[in-house]
């Protein structure tokens, strides 16, 4: 078996833990943030960064995420508040309070909500409130039961899920609209099918649950090291990868779903996987590793390990460039590493 | 991946006005210098400055693999998760429950999940009692009685405020229900950091230090204490109604939480001791607190050390025996604990 090569293209480090990662829409930017609390803009073509905000959000930042246009950046973090940056300037266009002491997550609509344009979903605690592309508030919050510990646009980019250790809420923006799914095992991560078909998560006890949206079917998997954080969907809803310990689990979710099948492992890594990306328009898997460890897969290849590289620390986010030409990764030193295989 | 020594962790239970945030408040000014987390489940009244204070809200989390006693705190999962991600760690954690939080899903965080394990070490359970009102709480709340069975350290506090008598009757009874604990009497939660921090209430190493105090805890040939006598072989339930007047919350009462501690000279057979823990702990772990433990197992060298809360148990072979004489102590403290059964049950595993 022969790897490809991998170019490092460029990297840069904050200064402690990094807690978050996100390429704007056009691929020109890249943004990270870090549990110091300092957020950096990049410029993707020439590795500089062009802002590197300090303290923007005090004990810590933990999400990043690029309006739409590119041209504003959504920070989050143990401060309590949500802040928009003009990523030109690198100055604040507003910031709020979002409800809770630690604001952890933050996801852009991909597609606008009729007038009402981009919305910005933001979790705090046991609260998710709507806010515009001037950061401005839209609509009445989302108040589920229990701390939020995931949240994101699907169906499209239209629709809002969000999930709490025990249930998964999916929100209609347009017209109020929900459905419930509820839980048995505490929820640590959930991810839906690109297609709407299936929906995943990721628990705290080692196993994953599914459930296919258009039916009342339900699935179990045990036997995971682990309890669960990591999910990725391949674009075309077929392949789920999940994470749970040093083995990567790529399930087959075509017809009528996982249950009974073997999955693809991929082995390779020594250390817990801690992050898993496909490629938005491919069909490479990224995954990193709590040693530093990065690899690129091909999953249903017969030689499915593409190509690998390490960074000093434990790997905490990978993401691959909206083209899929760039893969960059963030270490728990604060390592910003882009790279491109040959 | 860190490598580095786990922060230890300190938990602050009590009821409502006990004193919990007064003792955190003592440890925080006169800690200065150390960096602490506080997680806090209540509005407390934080003095100090410059101290990272978390709220959190309790969440349970039911884990479904199949052991009832799998309740964990998934909140301090997510919040210990982020704290370990700074580079600058804490040198400590101090965790305030509410006054009716139950210390077991707590405790049994540390021990079972592994990321909180990699980074963190549960120290000890240090439970205020109010003095003055505790009597009113005793019968009527459960947490009440919970939180003295899971304590490592328990501070009598307001002490000021009851006469002596009354001071002494309500160590006794605390004592009964809990002869593991270390109890100090307090007055606005003044004591010692070193009688709260680092007090290794979890660590087996630390068990055999401790074996003393609880040997002469649990009774075991103490003539001089017939008024609560803790004696393996008594069953002699009269013995609870030698109480004195001042002690009348008492008077016709069999406290659901107790303690059993058994003494037993000679060896252990080790099939039998697991076949007969294993069944205990799956029978009747939900109601056992926590459990700690010096075996002397037959063939083998070291003693051995254990310690547990609810089902989940920690053990490990310690020093060796040498010439000392070969014996057995354990002790458990739980709820509607049957003497004479775990009496039973254990002898059954001597040689």
């Amino acid at each position: 078996m022969s790897l490809r090569p991998i170019n490092f293209v460029w990297h840069a480090k904050l200064d402690d833990f990094n807690t978050s990662l996100a390429w704007s829409s056009d691929g020109t930017r890249l943004a990270a943030g870090s549990v110091s609390g300092q957020v950096a803009i990049y410029d993707v073509a020439s590795g500089k960064a062009l802002h590197v905000l300090e303290n923007a959000h005090e004990d810590g930042c933990d999400a990043v995420a690029w309006r739409p246009d590119s041209k504003a950046l959504a920070t989050a973090g143990r401060d309590g508040k949500w802040k928009l940056w003009d990523a030109v300037e690198g100055k604040v266009l507003v910031e709020h309070e979002a409800g809770a002491m630690w604001t952890e997550h933050l996801a852009w609509s991909t597609k606008p909500i009729g007038e009402r344009g981009h919305l910005l979903a933001v979790g705090a605690g046991k609260q998710v409130t709507l806010w515009n592309e001037q950061g401005a508030a839209s609509g009445e919050p989302l108040k589920p039961q229990k701390t939020v510990t995931d949240l994101a646009w699907i169906m499209g980019g239209t629709t809002l899920a969000l999930a709490t250790s025990t249930e998964v809420i999916v929100h209609d923006p347009a017209d109020g609209d929900e459905r419930v799914f509820q839980a048995k095992d505490p929820i640590l991560a959930m991810a839906f099918s690109p297609s709407g078909k299936w929906l995943m998560t990721g628990n705290q006890d080692a196993t994953i649950h599914v459930w296919q949206t258009d039916s009342d079917a339900q699935m179990h998997m045990r036997g995971f090291p682990a309890k669960v954080r990591q999910l990725a969907w391949h674009r075309g809803s077929r392949w789920l990868a999940t994470g749970g310990g040093p083995s990567i689990a790529v399930w087959d979710c075509s017809g009528k779903g996982p249950e009974g099948r073997m999955p693809l492992l991929l082995e390779g890594h020594t250390e817990p996987v801690s992050a898993l990306h496909y490629q938005p328009a491919g069909d490479w898997l990224a995954s990193g590793a709590r040693d530093g460890g990065l690899a690129i897969w091909s999953p249903t290849q017969r030689e499915n390990q593409i190509s690998r590289a390490k960074i000093a620390s434990g790997v905490t986010r990978v993401a691959w460039s909206p083209d899929g030409k760039l893969l960059a990764a963030t270490g728990e030193e604060g390592e910003v590493q882009v790279l491109a295989v040959e | 991946m860190s490598s580095t020594k786990p922060i230890p962790v300190t938990v602050i239970t009590g009821f409502l006005g006990a004193g919990k945030t007064t003792l955190l408040n003592r440890i925080l000014t006169e800690n200065h210098g150390k960096r602490i987390a506080v997680i806090e489940n209540e509005f407390g009244e934080i003095g100090i400055d410059h101290q990272l204070v978390i709220q959190s809200d309790e969440e349970i989390f039911e884990l479904n693999n199949g052991c009832i006693c799998c309740r964990v705190r998934g909140d301090l999962i997510r919040i210990l998760a982020k704290l370990s991600q700074r580079r600058d760690k804490f040198d400590s954690v101090l965790i305030e429950t509410t006054g009716l939080a139950d210390p077991g899903p707590v405790a049994q965080t540390f021990f079972t999940d592994e990321e909180v394990k990699e980074s963190f070490a549960l120290d000890g359970i240090v439970t205020v009692v109010d003095a003055k009102h505790v009597s009113l709480h005793f019968d009527d709340m459960r947490e009440v009685r919970e939180q003295i069975g899971f304590a490592d350290v328990i501070l009598l506090n307001k002490e000021d405020l009851v006469s002596p008598a009354e001071l002494a009757a309500l160590e006794q009874r605390i004592r009964k229900m809990n002869p593991m604990a270390k109890i100090y009497r307090t007055k606005d939660s003044v004591i010692a950091l070193d009688k709260v921090l680092n007090v290794g209430g979890f660590d087996l190493k630390r068990a055999l230090q401790l074996e003393p105090d609880f040997l002469e805890a649990a009774g075991h040939d103490h003539e001089h204490e017939h008024e609560h006598c803790e004696d393996p072989n008594c069953e002699d339930e009269s013995h609870h109604h030698h109480e004195h007047d001042e002690e009348h919350h008492d008077h016709h009462h069999a406290e659901d939480v107790t303690s059993v501690g058994i003494r037993a000279k000679g060896e252990l057979d080790e099939k039998k001791l697991s076949e007969w823990l294993g069944e205990l702990l799956r029978t009747k772990g939900q109601d056992i607190f926590r459990m700690k433990g010096v075996l002397a197992v037959k063939g083998r060298d070291m003693r051995f050390v254990f310690q547990g809360v609810h089902m989940l148990m920690d053990g490990k072979p310690d020093r060796p025996w040498g010439n000392d004489p070969r014996e057995n102590a354990i002790i458990f403290i739980g709820r509607n604990l049957n003497r004479a059964e775990l009496n039973e049950g254990f002898k059954s595993c001597l040689v």
